[in-house]
C-alpha cells in the first residue's frame, strides 16, 4: 500500500487525478448547453481550480523544502532494531497513537514529550523575531521567516559573519534550550542564550546551571550528551573521518520521550494485535500485554518497573562507550537495568574515596560499585558525602537507598503516573500529592499522626513530604525535593553539610534547637555542637558558608512559604541581598526569586546574569524600598539567632566571620 | 425548451385510468430522465462510498499502517473519513432528490441544471477530501483538496436553483 501512494505522491500525478476528476464532472455541462451558457458555466469551476492550484502547489513545495531542510538537518528518526532484540523494532509514538489515543494524549500533554522537538512554532517558546542578543563581540540577531527560525552572527564591525537554521528545542517547563544545524551532518549545536519559561526572557545557558564560574562555558553537542535521555534509543555515531573532520549520522527511533522508551520496542506488538482475533482475546485486562511491557503492571516486579524511569533517572557509568555510540542503549524495558553491557547504574551508598593504583584495583571497584573511581569532584557535583544524590533528575539513585524499595514494594509509580497524573509539574497520581501516598503502607500513621509528628494534622509540619522528602537536590534553578526518604538527623546534617528537614521548615531556627526536640521527640542520641551550631540559624549559616550547591538550598528555602509562614518574613530581604551578588549565578537568580516572594518586594527588578556593576546598582536600590518598607513597618528587633541587629541590619562582623569560613570548593552540579 | 412534461398528478391520473397489464415498465417508463439519471447514479455512487466506508473499516480492524498512522497530523484519515462521509451523503442527496423531482415541479432548464451540478458536486466534494488525504503535505491536505471548493460552489448553485425554482413553483 505504501509503494502505490508513493507512486501516486509525485506533483505530476498529483495534479493531473484532479484535473481528470475536473473534467468528468464538468462533462455532462458539454452535452446540452450552448457555446455562451457553456463558457459562463465552465470557466469559473476551471479558473477558480487553475488559481487555487498555483497557489496551493507553490505553497505546498514551499513547505516540503522547507520540512525537508529541517529533518535532513537534525538526527533521522527511523524504525530502530535495539541490539539487545534485533528481531524487534521501535515504531514512533504514532503508531501507538492509532489504538491508545487516551494514553497517547495524557502522553502529549507531559513534559517527557517536548523534551527534544523539531523547531516549529508549535514547540518554540521564546520571543524569537526581532531578537538581537548580544555575544562576545558579535551580535546574534534572531529571525522566525515562512515558520523557519534563522540565527545570524554579526561582527562588531557590523558585517555578517555566519547564518543557520534553529533546528530543534529541549525542554518546556522550566527552560528551553535551542539547538542550531550543522551545515554537513546532523550534529547539533548549542545556542548559546536559553529561554526562562517563568520569566519570559533570555538568559545565557551557562548561566541556568549551577556552575563554576571559572569553568568553560558548557558546549555540550546534543548528539554526544542529550541523546541519552532526551530520545528513544538514540545512535549517537559521532565519526571522525581520517581528515580530522566530524561527520555524525546519528539516528534515534523518535525526539523527545515516547511511548517506547517506558514500554520497550512495539513492532513485535503491533504485529501481534493488528489481527483482531488477537485483540479479541486479549480483552482479558489481567493478560501481560504481549511485545511490550507495561511498567505500571502489578505483575511486573517493582523494581523492574522503578529501572524503566531509572534508565534516564539516575547517574551511569557507560563501560563500553564505544558500543554505545555505535548501538544505542542496550537496556530495554522489563530487562535488568546493570546487566546491559554499555549501562552501569552508579551505586552511591557504595561509593567511597579511597585510592586506587592499578587497572586491577578500578577493575574490582567496578565489578563492587558500578563505577571507577572517579576523584572527589566528580562526587561532590554529584552526591551529597554519605552517597545521597544532591541533583535533581537521578531520583533513580535515590530511591535505591530508600528502603521502602528496598525491603517494600515502592517503586516511582508508588506516586506518579505518566497517564493519570492530575498535575503535569510532577506527574503525581491522583491523592499522591498528600499523606496519602505513604498511608498506602504506613496505615498506622494515619491514625497517629499528631503523636508521630509532634504538629498540627493540617500544618506542614505534619506532612510526611516535607519531613522525610525535603527539598534537598538542586535542579532548573530550583531547590527539588530528595527521592532518597529518610528522616531528620542533626548528626547527618553535621557529617555531610545538608541541612535537616527541621531546620529547613524552621529556617530561623539554630541546629541546637533541632537536637533538643529530636532527643525529647524521638529519643535521638544529641548530637554534639560546636558554638555557632548552637546559637546562629542553620540555613543562614549554611547560606553564609556553604558551597554553592548548599547555598542555593539556602537561598531558596528562605523564599518557601511554609518556612516563611512559620520562620517569619521580615529578616530574609537583608541576607538575600548578599547572596543577589553571589560568584555563582543560580545562586544570584534562586536568592531574588525568594526575595520577591515577599508582596512588598515582588517589583524589585534584578538581572542576575547581568554585568557585576548593575547588580550592585540594583542590590542598592532594591535595599533601599526594603528600608522604606522596615521603617513604615516601625518594628525593628535585636534577633541574635539571624544574626539581625536591633536596627534590623545585618551584623557585618558575624557575617564576615562565616563568609570566611565559606566553602570555595569549584562545584559544578551535574543536571 | 423542449415539449412540457405531464405534471406528477397528470402522470397519476393517467395510470390510474391505464390498463394494468406491466405495471414496473410502466413505472420506469414514466420517470423523468434525472430522476433515471439520479436514481442510478446515487445508487451507484452509495454503493462505492458504502464499499469505501467497508475498506476504511477493514484498514481499522487490520491497523494497516498506511491508514493508522497518520503522521504528525490527522489530516490524512480526516481526510479520507471526510471523503466517505460527504460521498455517502451526497448520494443519498441524489436518491432524495430524484425521489422529490417529480412533485416539485420545475421548469426544464432549472431541473436539468441543477441536476448536473447536483451530479458535479458529487463528484467533486468527496473527490477532493479523498484525493487530498491520499497525498498529504505535513499537516495540509494534498492538491486534490482543491476540488472541494469548486464541487462546494457547484452543491450551493444546484441548491440555489432548486430553491429558486421551488418559490417560482
Amino acid at each position: 500500500m505504501d509503494g502505490v501512494i508513493a507512486k501516486i505522491d509525485s506533483p505530476g500525478l498529483e495534479f493531473i487525478i484532479p484535473a481528470v476528476l475536473l473534467i468528468i464532472s464538468l462533462f455532462p455541462f458539454l452535452r446540452t448547453a450552448k457555446r455562451t451558457q457553456l463558457i459562463s458555466i465552465l470557466s469559473t469551476p476551471i479558473a477558480l481550480g487553475l488559481i487555487l492550484g498555483y497557489f496551493k502547489y507553490n505553497n505546498d513545495r514551499a513547505k516540503d523544502a522547507s520540512k525537508d531542510a529541517l529533518l535532513n538537518s537534525t538526527p533521522a528518526q527511523t524504525n530502530i532494531k535495539p541490539p539487545s532484540n534485533p528481531s524487534n523494532a521501535y515504531m514512533s509514538s504514532q503508531t501507538c497513537r492509532a489504538c491508545h489515543p487516551g494514553e497517547y494524549d495524557s502522553w502529549h500533554k507531559s513534559y517527557h514529550r517536548t523534551m527534544t522537538q523539531l523547531a516549529k512554532p508549535e514547540a518554540v517558546l521564546a520571543k524569537w523575531h526581532d531578537t538581537q542578543l548580544p555575544h562576545g563581540k558579535s551580535q546574534l540577531q534572531l529571525e522566525e521567516k515562512n515558520n523557519e527560525y534563522w540565527v545570524t552572527t554579526v561582527g562588531g564591525d557590523g558585517i555578517t559573519q555566519d547564518k543557520k537554521r534553529m533546528t530543534m528545542t529541549t525542554g518546556s517547563h522550566h527552560l528551553q534550550v535551542y539547538w542550531l544545524g550543522d551545515k554537513n551532518s546532523n550534529l547539533q549545536h548549542p545556542f548559546p542564550y536559553g529561554w526562562l519559561i517563568a520569566d519570559q526572557k533570555w538568559a545565557p545557558v551557562e548561566d541556568t546551571f549551577l556552575r563554576d564560574p571559572e569553568s568553560a562555558p558548557p558546549n555540550a553537542k546534543w548528539n554526544a550528551v542529550c541523546i541519552e535521555c532526551h530520545a528513544v534509543a538514540g545512535k549517537p555515531r559521532i565519526m571522525a573521518s581520517n581528515k580530522g573532520i566530524r561527520t555524525t549520522k546519528t539516528e534515534v527511533a523518535e525526539l523527545g520521550i515516547s511511548c517506547e522508551a517506558c514500554h520497550g520496542p512495539a513492532q513485535e506488538h503491533i504485529a501481534h494485535y493488528q489481527n483482531p482475533f488477537n485483540r479479541y482475546k486479549a480483552k482479558d485486562i489481567k493478560k501481560v500485554a504481549h511485545g511490550i511491557i507495561n511498567p505500571d503492571d502489578k505483575k511486573i516486579d517493582h523494581k523492574k518497573s522503578a529501572q524503566v524511569c531509572g534508565q534516564c533517572h539516575s547517574y551511569q557509568f557507560t563501560p563500553n562507550r564505544m558500543d554505545r555510540y555505535n548501538n544505542g542503549p542496550r537496556f530495554i524495558p522489563g530487562g535488568q537495568l546493570n546487566a546491559s553491557v554499555n549501562t552501569i547504574v552508579v551505586k552511591p551508598s557504595e561509593f567511597t574515596n579511597a585510592s586506587l593504583d592499578s587497572q586491577d584495583d578500578i577493575k574490582r571497584f567496578t565489578e563492587k560499585h558500578g563505577h571507577p573511581h572517579p576523584g572527589k569532584e566528580w562526587m561532590t557535583d554529584r552526591f551529597w558525602s554519605d552517597g545521597m544524590v544532591r541533583v535533581t533528575g537521578r531520583e533513580y539513585n535515590g530511591l535505591l537507598d530508600t528502603a521502602c524499595f528496598q525491603r517494600g514494594k515502592m517503586s516511582c509509580l508508588s506516586c506518579h503516573s505518566m497517564h493519570s497524573y492530575h498535575d503535569s509539574n510532577d506527574q503525581l497520581a491522583p491523592r499522591m500529592d498528600s499523606n496519602e501516598a505513604c498511608y498506602k503502607c504506613h496505615k498506622n500513621i494515619r491514625e497517629n499522626l499528631t503523636e508521630h509528628t509532634h504538629h498540627k494534622a493540617d500544618s506542614s509540619g505534619s506532612s510526611c513530604y516535607n519531613c522525610h522528602m525535603p527539598h534537598t537536590t538542586y535542579g532548573l534553578l530550583n531547590a527539588i525535593r530528595s527521592h532518597q526518604i529518610d528522616s531528620p538527623k542533626v548528626a547527618v546534617q553535621l557529617k555531610t553539610g545538608r541541612v535537616n528537614a527541621c531546620n529547613l521548615c524552621h529556617i530561623n531556627k539554630s541546629l541546637n534547637w533541632t537536637n533538643e526536640h529530636l532527643t525529647k521527640w524521638y529519643g535521638h542520641k544529641p548530637a554534639e555542637l560546636n558554638e555557632d551550631d548552637q546559637y546562629v540559624s542553620s540555613v543562614l549559616k549554611m547560606l553564609l558558608m556553604g558551597d554553592a550547591g548548599q547555598r542555593a538550598i539556602a537561598a531558596w528555602h528562605m523564599g518557601w512559604k511554609p518556612a516563611r509562614d512559620i520562620s517569619g518574613n521580615d529578616w530574609q530581604p537583608n541576607w538575600l541581598f548578599r547572596s543577589m551578588n553571589d560568584p555563582y549565578s543560580a545562586v544570584r537568580y534562586i536568592a531574588h526569586k525568594s526575595l520577591i516572594t515577599d508582596p512588598r518586594l515582588n517589583k524589585i527588578e534584578f538581572d542576575y546574569s547581568g554585568l557585576l556593576i548593575n547588580r550592585t546598582e540594583e542590590i542598592r536600590n532594591a535595599k533601599d524600598v526594603w528600608m522604606k518598607v522596615q521603617i513604615n513597618q516601625g518594628k525593628l528587633t535585636n534577633q541574635p539567632e539571624l544574626l539581625i541587629d536591633k536596627q534590623g541590619n545585618p551584623i557585618e562582623t558575624k557575617a564576615k566571620y562565616f563568609e570566611s569560613k565559606r566553602n570555595n570548593q569549584p562545584i559544578t552540579l551535574q543536571e | 425548451m423542449s415539449k412540457q412534461k405531464p405534471t406528477r398528478r397528470e402522470r397519476s391520473e393517467l395510470q390510474t385510468h391505464a390498463p394494468q397489464t406491466k405495471p414496473a415498465s410502466t413505472t420506469t417508463s414514466s420517470l423523468l430522465p434525472e430522476e433515471r439519471r439520479h436514481l442510478k447514479f446515487g445508487w451507484s455512487s452509495l454503493f462505492v462510498f458504502v464499499c469505501l466506508g467497508i475498506l476504511l473499516e477493514v484498514f481499522l480492524a487490520f491497523r494497516i499502517g498506511w491508514y493508522m498512522n497518520s503522521g504528525d497530523n490527522e489530516t490524512h484519515r480526516l481526510m479520507l473519513r471526510l471523503g466517505h462521509a460527504h460521498g455517502t451523503f451526497l448520494s443519498l442527496v441524489n436518491i432524495a432528490f430524484a425521489a422529490t423531482l417529480s412533485r416539485i415541479n420545475l421548469i426544464d432548464n432549472i431541473r436539468r441544471l441543477s441536476s448536473r451540478c447536483l451530479i458535479a458536486a458529487t463528484l467533486l466534494i468527496p473527490g477532493g477530501f479523498i484525493l487530498g488525504g491520499v497525498v498529504t503535505h505535513g499537516s495540509e491536505p494534498g492538491l486534490g483538496i482543491i476540488l472541494l471548493p469548486i464541487g462546494a460552489l457547484f452543491l450551493l448553485f444546484a441548491l440555489f436553483l432548486l430553491a429558486k425554482g421551488m418559490k417560482s413553483n
